[in-house]
């Protein structure tokens, strides 16, 4: 077995214990290449009959083509897809010129709140990755999460040897994390090992490519001439702007540059 | 020869953590400034000079306008000195010219036009020569010597969050305080007001500033309009 | 250049210099994100002060305590041979948990033990886990040499201590090495300051390790994890934990004892799957209609592993409500899950001192290590931890969580 072959192994290992354990779970598929790498995973864990909906949360402001993508694949694979979208918020005109954080939470957090107290979902499986940021090195494969979304991470049960919580109380569910242990760089050298489809948006057009995707108003491209895979993983071995600032920090931004104004300097 | 050293956005818990003795003096403590609508740096430093809260009154020029309120000697409490020098304090003789440019500087970080590297090399350059003119007056002969420095507050907008960074700059005010301290004259340190890390930004923090002084006067929490009357009777 | 990258865990007390360990280990290979060390060293010339490895440290422990978006691949360095992940494993002690979560991740581990100090109770806490973990392939690294001015004879006689200690545990360290973390001495190069020393540094010793495959025991253990029914097909899924199965394999499932011919091998994609060998997830069908579930081990009738109603183990209690002898809880070994009671604490010891606290005792507290016996409600299959390691090993639950982990003697 090789290094990609012993991730996927283990990531199946740790898909089929969820759903064993759990049965009433769901996929959270952003239809980003983390996330469509999991639901690959799991059609080779359950030869192709995914026995669990992948849910969408739809905010109204993704870029179309994750909306094709999404339409394509679910068909292709034959997928049970939940997409959840917060439609009062959006009705109310909810964007993110109200601010960023106030846009995730209502059409993102919310709307999930709302999927998941629905459908009753006791577990989701996410695509995080232990390398992506600093708290991340805290996450366990198998993540209790309360009512509110609250994480201890300080007081979490101990996990070894792939033993996972098997129990949970009626007020927790659990964030399932069967990719923690891929990087970037992985996902990218499996994608192309196994010819995952991605959407376009991860290669470059007119020398700007999207590292990590989400809704079209919050996402800035990033200058790049990788336009096909290969060109993409051999960009990620020489590079080490982290994948994730590009999209953090406008948050931040529409924020800082909100305060300055009132304080007058801006 | 009395001192005071004005320095912008200056974090009561970053002194404390990063152990900067000189800052902190015989006693040290943090102003309470509460009263005051948002911690405006030309709002608070003028209401100190004058000893009264003049947010009101300036906040009503506008914007762009504030920046140009200057109070006349008299207004304020270096009417009590016989010889007095005051550089760059805002709400008096605030420098116009490097203070628009980072305002303007501050503008294109946001607009994507400069990097952090570019918005910090001409504020780092202007401390410099703050910081060397202000060991030359030192060594002259003035009741009153004002200087304030920005460098904390203005790299802190865009740094305050990377901790590493502001230490190396709170450790070099210390360092200033350190040399003005070695003339063993009376001298008062005060922040307008603290600041707090948005991600690795910073934003003015609400509710308080920071003093200290060398008398080893514990003043409590202050009101910054009370400090006047403190420099005026006590400081001389 | 491996593929691979070398999971590591660097372990002791928390005040032995474990995340200046790190920083260095970062910066002198290179590994920090530049732009955020660009930004400092800008900062420092700007203010006419020099770059101080502190001030990297700072940088550093800003990202770890706050949670703040500042971008943190700092847990990953790499060297001409391979990438290698640091695995965080805090050493407080009210974090075991997560420190014994950690550590059960690497292949690696770093035991640091101060120069000057010596060894203390949560070295040896910490050395007993690795232990308990059965890590192989372990340095200890004897840090701060430069507050007992780099004297070998000091060197000599904490690595004397050390390795009587780790002998009393079984752990057999491949390296033991004098570093100064603060300085860089022996980490990534070998630096000025101790001459006397001409064996490897940190970075050598940890480049001549592997990254430890399964153990190479050619036992079948193949744990059923569910049945799938797809396509008319009745697939018994698992992951092989030990040796390999081929279509045509005369199997028997334990401990129920069944019998069973694989017709096939079940991998999607891959169509023509005739063999499949440890750490493959995988699943089979057989020629015979059985009734396999989860729990069951499938074995060959060569070398079949331990049944019975027994196990003999060590246990390290991670719960703060201690363990009464014969309470009601749940034992997992590899898939099986089954009610049982700790029927004797034959010895009880402290795990910091390893010294016996007690015999037969009817409690076990928090970090403390029993030799106890287990009874379980129904048989279960198992082999001794130094047999096979994923069938000798469980963790025992109580309500909804993990309480303890041990192995099998």
């Amino acid at each position: 077995m090789d290094h990609l072959d012993e991730l996927e192994n283990k990531s199946i290992y740790v898909i089929r214990e969820a759903y064993k354990q759990y049965k009433n779970i769901a996929l959270l598929w952003s239809i980003g290449k983390d996330s469509t790498a999991l639901l690959w995973l799991c059609r080779k864990a359950f030869y192709g009959k995914i026995p669990f909906p992948a849910v969408h949360l739809d905010t109204s402001y993704k870029f179309k083509e994750i909306y094709e993508f999404r339409e394509k694949y679910a068909k292709e694979w034959d997928l049970n897809l939940v997409v959840g979208r917060n439609e009062e918020a959006i009705k109310e005109g909810m964007c993110h010129d109200k601010g960023a954080l106030a846009c995730c939470n209502a059409l993102k957090t919310n709307c999930l709140k709302k999927v998941i107290a629905e459908k009753k979902y006791r577990a989701l499986l996410l695509a995080i990755r232990r390398d992506e940021h600093g708290i991340r090195s805290k996450e366990r494969y198998f993540s209790p999460r309360d009512i509110d979304f609250q994480w201890n991470y300080k007081d979490q049960p101990p996990e070894l040897w792939d033993q996972y919580k098997s129990k949970q109380s009626e007020e927790q569910h659990l964030r399932i994390h069967p990719m923690l242990h891929w990087t970037e760089l992985d996902i990218w050298r499996y994608m192309q090992r196994e010819n995952i489809p991605v959407t376009s948006l991860y290669f470059a057009k007119d020398g700007k490519r999207y590292r990590s995707i989400g809704c079209e108003p919050c996402c800035k491209p990033m200058d790049s001439e990788a336009d096909t895979i290969d060109k993409i993983v051999e960009e990620l071995q020489t590079t080490d702007v982290s994948e994730r600032s590009g999209r953090a920090q406008d948050k931040e931004n529409a924020y800082m540059m909100q305060k300055l104004r009132s304080l007058g300097y801006m | 020869m009395t001192i005071i050293i004005g320095i912008d956005g200056l974090e009561y818990e970053y002194v404390k953590e990063f152990g900067c003795k000189d800052l902190m003096q015989k006693s040290f403590g943090k102003t309470n400034i509460e009263e005051y609508e948002e911690p405006r740096t030309i709002v608070l430093w003028s209401s100190f000079l004058a000893g009264q809260n003049l947010e009101e009154k300036i906040v009503a020029m506008g914007n762009e306008k504030m920046w140009d309120f200057a109070l006349k000697p008299e207004e304020t409490f270096f009417k009590h000195f016989e010889s007095f020098k005051a550089v760059d304090v805002p709400g008096y003789n605030y420098g116009r010219e490097q203070h628009v440019l980072e305002r303007e500087m501050l503008k294109k970080f946001f607009a994507e036009e400069i990097t952090v590297e570019e918005f910090d090399k001409p504020v780092f350059d202007y401390h410099r020569k703050l910081k060397e003119q202000f060991f030359e007056d030192l060594e002259k002969d003035y009741d009153l010597l004002f200087y304030y420095f920005n460098a904390a507050d203005v790299l802190g907008h865009l740094s305050f969050g990377m901790k590493s960074k502001m230490k190396l700059i709170y450790q070099d005010m210390n360092d200033i305080a350190a040399k003005a301290a070695a003339k063993g004259e009376p001298m008062l340190i005060l922040s307008d007001h603290g600041m707090k890390s948005v991600g690795r930004y910073g934003d003015h923090q609400e509710g308080y500033g920071f003093w200290s002084n060398s008398l080893g006067k514990d003043l409590g929490n202050p009101k910054i309009t009370e400090l006047a009357e403190f420099v005026a009777n006590e400081m001389k | 250049m491996e593929n691979e990258d070398m999971k590591i865990v660097i372990v002791g007390h928390v005040d032995h210099g474990k995340s200046t360990l790190i920083g260095r280990l970062l910066f002198d290979t290179g590994s920090l994100p530049e732009s955020k060390i660009d930004e400092l060293k800008r900062t420092c010339e700007a203010l006419g002060r020099e770059l101080e490895f502190g001030f990297v440290m700072d940088s550093l422990e800003e990202e770890r305590d706050q949670a703040i978006t500042i971008d943190t691949a700092q847990t990953f360095f790499k060297t001409d041979k391979r990438d290698y992940v640091i695995i965080d494993a805090p050493g407080h002690k009210e974090f075991i948990k997560n420190m014994i979560t950690g550590a059960s991740l690497a292949q690696a581990a770093i035991l640091l033990v101060d120069a000057k100090e010596g060894v203390q109770e949560q070295t040896k806490r910490h050395a007993y886990i690795l232990s308990l973990l059965g890590m192989k392939q372990v340095i200890v690294a004897i840090n701060k040499m430069d507050l007992v001015e780099y004297k070998q004879e000091r060197f000599e006689e904490v690595k004397g201590d050390v390795e009587k200690f780790l002998e009393s545990i079984d752990v057999k360290p491949e390296y033991v090495i004098p570093v100064s973390a603060k300085e860089g001495d022996n980490i990534a190069k070998k630096g000025e300051n101790m001459s006397w020393w001409a064996e490897d540094t940190i970075l050598q010793s940890l480049d001549s390790f592997i990254v430890e495959k399964r153990e190479a025991s050619t036992a079948l253990r193949f744990p059923v994890q569910d049945v799938y029914h797809i396509d008319g097909k009745r697939i018994v899924a698992g992951r092989i934990e030990s040796g390999k199965i081929s279509v045509g394999d005369k199997v028997v499932l334990q401990p129920t004892n069944i019998e069973a011919t694989v017709k096939t091998i079940e991998v999607f994609m891959d169509e023509d799957r005739k063999e499949a060998g440890a750490g493959e997830s995988i699943g089979i069908t057989t020629e015979e209609p059985i009734f396999a579930d989860r729990g069951q081990v499938i074995c060959t009738k060569e070398a079949l592993p331990g049944i019975g109603n027994e196990v003999e183990a060590n246990i390290f209690w991670m719960s703060k409500t201690p363990l009464e002898k014969g309470e009601r809880i749940t034992l997992k070994c590899a898939t099986q899950e089954i009610a049982c009671s700790v029927a004797e604490i034959r010895k009880k010891f402290d795990s910091s001192s390893l010294e016996q606290l007690e015999e037969n005792a009817e409690q076990l507290k928090e970090t403390e290590v029993g030799e106890v016996l287990i009874k379980t409600d129904k048989s279960i299959a198992f082999d001794s931890f130094n047999d096979i390691q994923e069938t000798g090993r469980f963790v025992l639950e109580r309500g909804m969580d993990t309480v303890a982990g041990g192995i099998i003697d």
